[in-house]
C-alpha cells in the first residue's frame, strides 16, 4: 500500500517539474540565445536516503537553431549553426550562443550578464581602436579595414556534454572542438527557440498529470478508510 | 510554493515594462531627434557557480577552469533598454534656428552646475544675456554670444557660426564643435532631447566633418528614429507574450488547488 502513494507522489512531482520548465520557457520566449528545456522523466537506479524513488525529471535542452533577427548594432552576435562563443565568468569558462555585447573601458567586450567575451587562442578580446570593427563570419574582427583578432567559436560534438547554466549560457567539463561550417553574424540576434504552442501542450499535460496523480492519493484515501470502518465494524 | 507562479508573476512584470518601453517610443514618434529604445530581456537564474574539484589554483591569464554552475531557472527580467542612436531623417524646417546633426555627435551644452550634457540638436534661441542656448535655455558650452544688433544668424556645415549686422556686415561670432562617444550605453537620457554622460564615459572631441562626428544641418530638424509599424508589431509580441505567461500563472493555480483538494 504505501507503494500506492509513493507513486502517487512522483507522478504530482515530476508533473511539478514539468510545468516549472514550462513556465520557464514560456517567460524567456522574447529571451535572445535562449535554448528551451525539455523535461525527461527517467527512472532512477538508486534509491537512498537522500533521492526519492520511482522517477526523477531531468531537463535536457533542445540546441535547435533559432531564428536570426537583424538588429544593426554593430556589437550583437550570433551564430548560424552549432558552435558556441566562449565566455569568461569571473576565472571559469562558460559558452553562449551570442548576444548583446557592449564595449567596455578597456576595449572588452561585456555581455549582459558581465561576461567577458574571449578571442581564439585564450585571452580576453580586447578591440584597440575606437571606432565600430566588422566582424566576418569566420570570427574576424576587422579594424579599418585590417584583421587584429579573432572570437573564439567553439563546437560540442555530444551536445549532451554541455550543462546548462540557463538557457543562454552553458558549461562544459569537456574540450571542445574549434568550429567548422557555422557562421558569426555581426548585427544580428537570435531569438528564443522556444515554441509557444508546444509549451502549452505541455502545461495541459503537466495539469492533467497532477490531477491524475491527485486522484491516486484520494483514492488511496478513501480505500484505506473504507479497510478501516470495515475492519472496526467486524470487530464489535 | 510552485516555482511557476514566480516565474510567471517575474515575467509578466518583464512584459509590462517592456510595453512601457514601446508605448514610450510610440508616443514620442513626432519628438525631434528622439532616439529610440529597446527592451533587452535576459534570463534570471538563482545560479552560483560551484567548482568542479575543490579550491581552484589561481588560473595563468588566458586558461580558463570549467565551472559548474548550479542553477534553477526562476524567471525572466528586462535587463536593460539599449538606446538606437541610428539617424533620423532630417526635415527641412526653413527655420534659421533650427539647427540638426547629420552624423554620430553631440553638441555640448552648459546645463546647471556647470555640469556638461549632450544634445542632438533641435530648435536654438538666443538667451537674455545674449548666449546662444537651446529653445529651453540651457546654453551651449561653445559659449557664444550673439551681438543684439545681428538681424541673421547662420552656421554652416562646419559650425562656423556667422551673423549679419545692421548695417549689413557678416560678422564670425563663434565655432560649434562636436563630440563622440566612444560607447553610446554610457548615456542616459534626460528630459527634453538631452543626454548625460556616464561617469568616466570617454567623450571624443571632434570638429564637425572629421570622424565621423557628422556636419550640422542649419534650418533642418532631425525626426524621431521610431518605426511606427516596427513597434507596433514589438507592442503586439509583448502582448502575446503577457497573455502566455498569464496562462502559466493559470496552470500554476490550477496545480495548487490540485494540491489543495488531496485531503478532502
Amino acid at each position: 500500500m504505501p507503494g500506492l502513494i509513493d507513486s502517487a507522489r512522483a507522478v504530482l512531482s515530476s508533473a511539478e517539474k514539468r510545468l516549472e520548465a514550462s513556465a520557464q520557457n514560456v517567460a524567456n520566449a522574447s529571451t535572445p540565445g535562449f535554448k528551451r528545456a525539455v523535461s525527461f522523466s527517467q527512472a532512477l537506479d538508486k534509491c537512498d536516503a537522500a533521492s526519492a524513488c520511482g522517477t526523477g525529471q531531468v531537463l535536457q535542452f533542445d540546441f535547435r537553431q533559432g531564428q536570426l533577427r537583424e538588429t544593426g548594432a554593430a556589437f550583437d552576435l550570433a551564430i548560424y549553426g552549432p558552435a558556441l562563443l566562449q565566455l569568461r565568468a569571473g576565472d571559469q569558462a562558460v559558452y553562449s550562443r551570442g548576444g548583446s555585447f557592449a564595449r567596455g573601458e578597456d576595449g572588452t567586450l561585456i555581455d549582459a550578464a558581465g561576461h567577458v567575451l574571449q578571442q581564439a587562442g585564450g585571452g580576453d578580446l580586447v578591440l584597440s581602436g575606437s571606432g565600430d570593427p566588422e566582424i566576418l563570419g569566420d570570427g574576424t574582427v576587422l579594424e579599418g579595414g585590417l584583421p587584429t583578432a579573432r572570437i573564439a567559436l567553439f563546437e560540442a560534438a555530444d551536445t549532451a556534454a554541455l550543462s546548462a547554466a540557463g538557457g543562454t549560457t552553458f558549461t562544459t567539463s569537456a574540450s571542445l572542438d574549434e568550429a567548422e561550417g557555422s557562421i558569426l553574424r555581426q548585427g544580428f540576434i537570435e531569438t528564443s527557440n522556444v515554441v509557444m504552442s508546444d509549451e502549452m501542450i505541455a502545461m495541459m499535460a503537466s495539469v492533467r498529470q497532477a490531477e491524475g496523480g491527485g486522484r491516486l492519493v484520494q483514492f488511496y484515501d478513501e480505500l484505506i478508510g473504507q479497510a478501516i470502518t470495515t475492519f472496526s465494524r467486524n470487530s464489535r | 510554493m510552485n516555482a511557476a507562479f514566480e516565474v510567471g508573476a517575474a515575467a509578466l512584470r518583464a512584459e509590462q515594462r517592456a510595453l512601457e518601453i514601446y508605448a514610450n517610443n510610440v508616443a514620442n514618434v513626432n519628438t525631434p531627434a528622439f532616439k529610440r529604445t529597446e527592451a533587452r530581456f535576459s534570463e534570471v537564474l538563482a545560479n552560483r557557480m560551484e567548482e568542479t574539484g575543490g579550491i581552484a589554483p589561481a588560473a595563468p591569464a588566458g586558461t580558463l577552469s570549467a565551472g559548474v554552475l548550479a542553477q534553477a531557472g526562476s524567471g525572466v527580467r528586462v535587463t536593460g533598454q539599449d538606446m538606437i542612436f541610428a539617424q533620423g531623417a532630417l526635415r527641412a524646417t526653413g527655420n534659421a534656428l533650427d539647427l540638426a546633426i547629420d552624423g554620430q555627435g553631440f553638441l555640448e551644452l552648459m546645463g546647471p552646475n556647470g555640469e556638461t550634457l549632450l544634445w542632438r540638436g533641435g530648435r536654438l534661441r538666443v538667451n537674455e544675456d545674449g548666449l546662444l542656448a537651446t529653445a529651453s535655455g540651457t546654453a551651449l558650452r561653445a559659449g557664444i554670444i550673439v551681438p543684439a544688433d545681428a538681424e541673421a544668424l547662420s552656421i554652416s556645415a562646419e559650425g562656423i557660426v556667422s551673423v549679419r549686422t545692421a548695417d549689413q556686415e557678416a560678422l564670425e561670432i563663434g565655432q560649434l564643435d562636436l563630440v563622440r562617444v566612444e560607447h553610446e550605453g554610457a548615456l542616459e537620457r534626460l528630459d527634453d532631447g538631452l543626454f548625460r554622460a556616464a561617469d568616466g564615459a570617454k567623450l571624443i572631441d571632434a570638429r564637425a566633418g572629421e570622424d565621423g562626428a557628422g556636419l550640422f544641418a542649419q534650418g533642418q530638424v532631425e525626426e524621431s528614429n521610431v518605426e511606427l509599424t516596427e513597434e507596433m508589431v514589438r507592442m503586439m509580441v509583448v502582448q502575446r507574450a503577457f497573455a502566455a505567461n498569464a496562462q502559466v500563472i493559470q496552470a500554476a493555480d490550477q496545480f495548487a488547488s490540485i494540491t489543495n483538494s488531496l485531503k478532502r
